[in-house]
């Protein structure tokens, strides 16, 4: 048993952070690895509990670069991840931009109101972005409000919708095909090529969803240029 | 600057660069061409830089008309291809062959003769914006490349010529790249959640035949054939999700990730293509066979090696 998810990609997997903090180590290790600029690392994608290098194949013998990695993302074990920005995600959690919201609330057995306000209550953490440019894979839904995955994806999912898949909560920087639930939508933009950093999460982001009305979204989602 | 005028372009037929990597870590895939080996080699043919952009053609091919001369030439598999004259006049355009187009020529190109993508690669410079660095198109989130989508009849892409002089590839390079590109096999490593399939699953996954399916792009090739058996019935964590990870989704029917592919996943993975097969799943033809064959960390890393040595080898000569 190897740790190689490929033949140029390694693939670390931290386990279960003890204090229940999920993601926390990983960051840590990327965060240490960004620091340490190890020649011959090309990219790096935290995930929940693996880190996944890709190891430049101009680089010299992958096994080296390897042995480098592993030793700093060891030496990173007791580190703390940082912790960024509280961001706050306006959210239009009415018709027609919450076509899900019911369902989500039958299952949970809950009002739709209930289930705003359990969703728009909560402190998030970005695990995580993945899946698609600026998509933020965020920690911290109240478990009451973790549903399966619709049997059907949709064929596209509007921008900016706010969506539960599992015990996941994400936002969708695109139209995309996708399986998870609409409960809001924003009017923010999550990924801009036009500035810098393009994403506008970043792992380890606190992020607060923040309710406003149809109106008021109709408003910010024509005034962003 | 000239133009190059988009008269048809079913393919699709996307600008790709040698791709966009680093931003996985922003849910970015490193695109590009599917094939960097035949838009490397193409390039260099027409005394470009190997990562310059190119244009991309798939299946359903295209046809190109020049505003002003220029040298082009057809990287990757065989497509029926052409140079139309100004005066109606034509003439073939083989695979790999450099050729001077005339002001008011055009390249078409048409079906399909073995694999499924050829690089167009123009002398000079296409004038295409740069968009985290790279002119590839993303196009599932219209990223890039010409407007972020596939070029379609009307455009018209500005291009700076180059040289007039090129190269062309000897009979035995092409037929060298021609196997290169057309294994009979797809080489893999062990996947990540290998231990998560039942050994008759792993079996069967390496004795089947699978067929390619037309739902196949640059995201993933979707595999037709036996289910293949998950073992654990509990979900798999997302992680990262590298190009030529082989997924199986509930239903049990495979997808190979291409370069467009998610960056993180929730599939679990039986295997991954190496590095030096990459440039196969490019010209994957839906209904083409596909079986998979184990090999060593070691030996994938050396038929890497190998290809790059046989890509430099063929350099233009001085």
């Amino acid at each position: 048993m190897h740790d190689w998810a490929s033949d140029f990609r390694l693939r670390l997997d931290l386990g279960e952070d003890a204090s229940g903090g999920g993601s926390a180590r990983v960051r840590a290790a990327a965060d240490a690895l960004a620091e340490a600029r190890v020649p011959g690392v090309a990219d790096v994608v935290p995930a929940y509990r693996v880190l996944l290098v890709t190891i430049d194949p101009e680089a010299g013998d992958p096994e080296a670069v390897a042995d480098r990695v592993r030793a700093i993302v060891r030496g990173a074990a007791g580190r703390r991840a940082a912790v960024g920005p509280v961001i706050e995600i306006p959210v239009c959690y009415q018709s027609p931009y919450s076509p899900d919201l019911d369902d989500v609330a039958d299952r949970a057995g809950l009002t739709p109101s209930e289930v705003v306000a359990a969703h728009a209550s909560r402190e998030y953490r970005v695990a995580f972005l993945g899946f698609a440019p600026g998509f933020p894979y965020l920690e911290g839904l109240d478990p009451r409000l973790a549903t399966p995955r619709l049997d059907r994806p949709r064929v596209r999912v509007p921008e900016g919708s706010v969506a539960i898949g599992g015990a996941q909560a994400g936002i969708y920087p695109f139209a995309l095909p996708g399986g998870w639930r609409v409960v809001g939508r924003t009017p923010l933009r999550l990924f801009r090529t036009e500035v810098d950093p393009p994403a506008l999460l970043a792992p380890g982001d606190r992020v607060r969803f923040v309710p406003i009305d149809a109106a008021r979204f109709e408003r910010m989602h024509a005034g962003r240029g | 600057m000239g133009r190059i005028l988009v008269e048809r372009a079913l393919g699709p037929a996307l600008i790709q660069d040698a791709g966009r990597p680093g931003y996985a870590r922003l849910g970015v895939p490193a695109s590009g061409a599917a094939d960097p080996v035949s838009l490397d080699v193409g390039n260099r043919r027409v005394g470009n830089p190997a990562a310059a952009p190119a244009i991309e053609i798939a299946l359903a091919g295209g046809t190109f008309a020049f505003d002003s001369p220029a040298s082009a030439v057809l990287a990757g598999s065989e497509f029926e291809a052409w140079i139309e004259e100004p005066s109606g006049e034509r003439r073939p355009l083989g695979l790999w062959r450099t050729a001077r187009v005339p002001a008011g020529g055009r390249i078409h190109v048409g079906g399909v003769r073995g694999g499924a993508r050829v690089y167009l690669c123009v002398a000079g410079r296409l004038e295409v914006p740069t968009v985290l660095g790279s002119t590839s198109t993303y196009p599932a989130c219209g990223l890039g490349g010409w407007h972020g989508r596939p070029l379609r009849a009307g455009d018209e892409v500005p291009f700076a010529a180059g040289g007039d002089t090129g190269s062309s590839l000897s009979d035995d390079a092409a037929a060298a790249l021609r196997s290169l590109l057309r294994p009979d096999v797809l080489r893999v490593t062990e996947g990540a959640q290998r231990g998560a399939f039942r050994p008759e699953s792993v079996r069967g996954f390496h004795e089947a035949t699978f067929r390619v399916s037309r739902q196949s792009d640059r995201t993933g090739i979707r595999l037709e054939g036996p289910a293949i058996d998950i073992e654990s019935a509990g979900s798999m964590l997302t992680e990262g999700t590298p190009p030529g990870a082989v997924q199986v989704p509930p239903g049990g029917a495979p997808i190979v990730l291409g370069v467009d592919g998610p960056t993180t996943g929730g599939y679990p993975m039986i295997a991954a293509v190496i590095a030096a097969d990459l440039p196969a799943l490019a010209h994957l033809v839906p209904g083409d066979p596909v079986r998979f064959r184990t090999t060593t960390l070691d030996d994938a890393r050396r038929a890497l090696a190998e290809l790059r040595k046989l890509v430099a080898g063929l350099g233009v000569p001085s």
